[in-house]
């Protein structure tokens, strides 16, 4: 089976993003709004590090749309080139707190 | 720049002037605060242009003059100099007038401030580029696309040139509209004796803002319900406009609710302060039992006409619309049902319309072509009954 | 194990979009969301303040919409008088930074006159166009762009021959004269910063695509293929002393009916005084 097709495990989803730990020390986020994707697979054919793909499953707006393998390395090559602004990258303490 | 002999001392000018329409249409506008003015030449409205050219960048708070490409251009960049908090204004004649109705639905859709003048001449097409005529009276209110109406002010001598001029900017500034002044080409080059007034005399509005958002007019507190106040561009409150349909953010929204809401609150703002704009001159009209209607140089004809009936001893008076739109149909209707109408103008049959429409009766026309005002004889004749 | 914030998500440039007009209207695979984003971050890297020194202008047509979307003051004129509105704007208040922000019909058919008129009087304008070949919105008919032999529902046997706009901005005097495709994001906001500095008109012919119409009939399906297409074809140019580079021979785009785009040269082709 081709590995970069296997979803990472880290992830957090609620009803519009899906959240990955990426990076060696999960130290980083990478955020699909499925809101906002509408299925072009532009990300999945330019990430240089093949660390996503596009998934089966339609979101509620009727699109598929990509799914991180845990190779990603936040290069923001596919934020920046998104048409719909639905990628994006952040450093994990920014956006996380320790569960108490 | 003060070698250049064009170019005059950089005042405002100030008391009594003797010169003509368009010299009184420009000097009032940067009396008004003009900042810019962008346009195309055209006869008879040039001289309008050529005299700010030699002087809004030139005053003490020195303004932007642009000879565009077009009409097209001239009317957009006022309107986007206007959403810079600056008062703008282009001056044009029929064929432009034409142009310029794309950038006018724009306008009024986009509530932006600004004013038009029309110094009409005869048409259709290029007609008759240097005789005046009445015939953008019906464009001036239905001549973009879509419902709208653009305040519509009529001078019909130099001093009113000046005054309206005044007038039109301020009533832009207070409803956030654009709004037009209706001359010909009879007044833009008649000369006559005007008053420059005082600063402190005259009434100068500024439109409204997030920090201001209570302006008055003439007394009046303006609502701001009605009237958004305006955000403009490089402040502090986003500004946003779009010829879409929009909320009240400037942002498109197409739904129904917001497209009628929009629609009727535009209308409403101009009804609601029809009050304030100029009244009509109502000249021997109690006692009399016939009544010319005329706009402009036409009702100078008209006026003279029924002071040669008079002394013949017909009861004759004449009605002059200094407010084209909206029309003044309330006191039309209350100062002149019953009485015997005569409409002139020179039109084939334009101000007849409304006239007839408010009055439900039958309405007398002379609808005069020849590229001059109508005789004060022919005038006299059709109100003595003798054609 | 950690909790996600997930109300802190959003996109990097999230502050400099009008999050609540999105998602947008554009068609899965378009450019020009992408031109958005590189234009966003050109701005940031000039050192404005979107919020505060920037009026986006735009005209209409899908590109038209671009104003909406970004979280700068904006405006949305009527098709084809988005440099006219910008060049009212710039003088009304010359410390603003005006860039117009519209599609290869609205700025060189309906618009071609303001064009030229502004290039000629170095109005202070930044004006990227997004150059996509055809008529997005209404249809994709055909535009001053759209090249010979390419099917659109209005050239039903032929097209004329199209404008080359890098030719045409160095013919009509634009100061500063740039082409990239939409694919170039990474060195994009680079060229944006410098055509934001640049005094005078600076134009960027920013080759772009519209998949689902112009694309699907012409040689690019997708948006996946388009990209591919763009970087495949384009050609950096090598400005020479003679100025070669400059001749319409080796600045014209070339396309092919059911290949999509052949050759495009690309690069700065003239560089204006900086501001
Ligand atoms: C005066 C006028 N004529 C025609 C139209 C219809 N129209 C809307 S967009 C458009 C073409 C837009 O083409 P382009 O600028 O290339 O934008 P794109 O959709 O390709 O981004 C036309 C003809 C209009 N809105 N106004
Ligand atoms: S590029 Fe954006 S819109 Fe296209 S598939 Fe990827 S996430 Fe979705
Ligand atoms: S950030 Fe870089 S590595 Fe990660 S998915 Fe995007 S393109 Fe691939
Ligand atoms: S029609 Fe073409 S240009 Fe318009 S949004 Fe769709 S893909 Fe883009
Ligand atoms: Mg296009």
């Amino acid at each position: 089976m081709d590995t970069d097709s296997i979803p990472n495990e880290n992830i957090q989803s609620n009803e519009r993003f899906d959240v990955y730990l990426v990076g060696n020390k999960h130290n980083r986020i990478f955020a699909v709004d499925r809101n906002r994707c509408k299925g072009c697979k532009i990300c999945t054919s330019i990430c240089p590090y093949n660390a996503i793909f596009m998934g089966k499953v339609k979101s509620h707006r009727g699109f598929i749309y990509p799914i991180e393998n845990g190779k990603c390395t936040a290069c923001k090559q596919c934020v920046y080139i998104c048409p719909d602004f639905a990628l994006s990258i952040h450093d994990a303490a920014d956006i996380t707190e320790e569960a108490k | 720049m003060s070698e250049n002999k064009l170019v005059e001392e950089p005042r405002v000018l100030a008391g009594p002037q003797f010169n003509s329409g368009n010299f009184a249409v420009a000097e009032a506008a940067l009396f008004a605060g003009l900042h810019g003015y962008f346009g195309y030449p055209i006869t008879p409205s040039t001289t309008i242009m050529e005299r700010l050219a030699s002087r809004l960048p030139y005053v003490e708070k020195p303004g932007a003059f642009l000879q565009a490409e077009d009409e097209i251009a001239s009317i957009t960049a006022v309107i986007g100099c206007s959403w810079t908090r600056n008062k703008a204004m282009t001056a044009t004649s029929g064929p432009g007038f034409s142009l310029m109705q794309e950038g006018i639905g724009l306008a009024t859709f986009t509530e932006t401030p600004l004013v038009v003048v029309n110094v009409m001449r005869g048409g259709p097409s290029t007609g008759l580029p240097t005789f005046p005529a009445q015939q953008e009276l019906m464009q001036a209110h239905f001549g973009s696309h879509g419902d709208y109406m653009v305040p519509t002010f009529a001078p019909n001598n130099v001093q009113e040139c000046f005054d309206l001029t005044i007038e039109a900017f301020n009533a832009s500034e207070a409803l956030r509209t654009p709004v037009f002044v209706l001359t010909d080409q009879i007044l833009s080059t008649l000369k006559e004796r005007f008053l420059i007034p005082k600063k402190e005399n005259i009434e100068l509005v500024n439109r409204s803002s997030p920090d201001n958002p209570h302006i008055t007019w003439k007394g009046e507190t303006i609502s701001s319900n009605l009237v958004l106040p305006m955000n403009c561009f490089g402040e502090e409150s986003k500004a946003f406009a779009t010829g879409l349909s929009h909320d009240d953010t400037g942002h498109v929204d197409l739904s129904a609710d917001t497209y009628e809401l929009l629609m009727n609150r535009l209308k409403e703002k101009i009804l609601t302060y029809q009050h304030l704009f100029p009244k009509p001159e109502k000249y021997l009209i109690d006692d009399a039992d016939t009544v010319v209607v005329a706009y402009g140089s036409t009702a100078r004809s008209a006026k003279y006409a029924v002071n040669s009936a008079r002394k013949k001893g017909i009861k004759a008076g004449l009605y002059r619309l200094r407010t084209i739109w909206p029309f003044p149909k309330d006191d039309i209707i209350q100062s002149l049902r019953g009485k015997r109408i005569i409409v002139v103008e020179m039109s084939s049959g334009q101000l007849i319309w409304p006239v007839e429409r408010y009055l439900k009766q039958d309405v007398e026309h002379i609808g005069y072509l020849r590229g001059s005002v109508p005789p004060p004889s022919l005038i006299r004749k059709k109100i003595e009954g003798v054609n | 194990m950690v909790t996600i914030k997930f109300d802190l998500l959003g996109h990097n440039n999230e502050v400099d979009l009008t999050s609540r007009m999105l998602p947008h209207i554009w068609c899965s695979g378009c450019s020009l969301g992408t031109n958005v984003q590189s234009f966003i971050r050109g701005a940031i890297s000039a050192g404005l303040n979107l919020d505060r020194e920037v009026v986006m202008v735009s005209g209409i047509g899908c590109t038209g919409r671009a104003s909406g979307y970004i979280e700068a003051d904006g405006f949305h004129t009527t098709h084809g008088r988005a440099i006219a509105f910008a060049t009212g704007v710039k003088l009304g208040n010359p410390n603003l930074e005006v860039v117009v922000f519209s599609g290869d019909g609205d700025l060189f058919a309906i618009g071609g006159n303001h064009f030229i008129h502004a290039a000629r009087r170095k109005e202070d304008l930044t004006v990227i166009c997004t150059n996509n070949s055809t008529y997005g919105l209404t249809g994709g008919q055909a535009s001053p762009t759209t090249f010979e032999n390419t099917y659109t529902p209005t050239t039903i046997e032929k097209n004329d021959k199209p404008f080359d706009l890098v030719n045409l901005a160095l013919g009509a005097g634009a100061a500063f004269v740039a082409r990239y495709t939409s694919a170039h994001y990474k060195i994009l906001p680079r060229i944006i910063k410098e055509a934001l500095q640049t005094k005078g008109m600076a134009f960027i012919d920013l080759i772009s695509g519209c998949p689902a119409i112009y694309g699907k009939k012409n040689g690019y399906p997708t948006g996946e293929i388009m990209v591919q297409n763009f970087l495949e074809s384009s050609v950096d140019i090598v400005p020479d002393d003679e100025g070669t580079y400059l001749l319409p021979e080796n600045t014209a785009v070339h396309f092919d009916q059911g290949k999509g785009y052949t050759k495009i040269p690309v690069g700065i082709f003239r560089r204006g005084e900086k501001k």
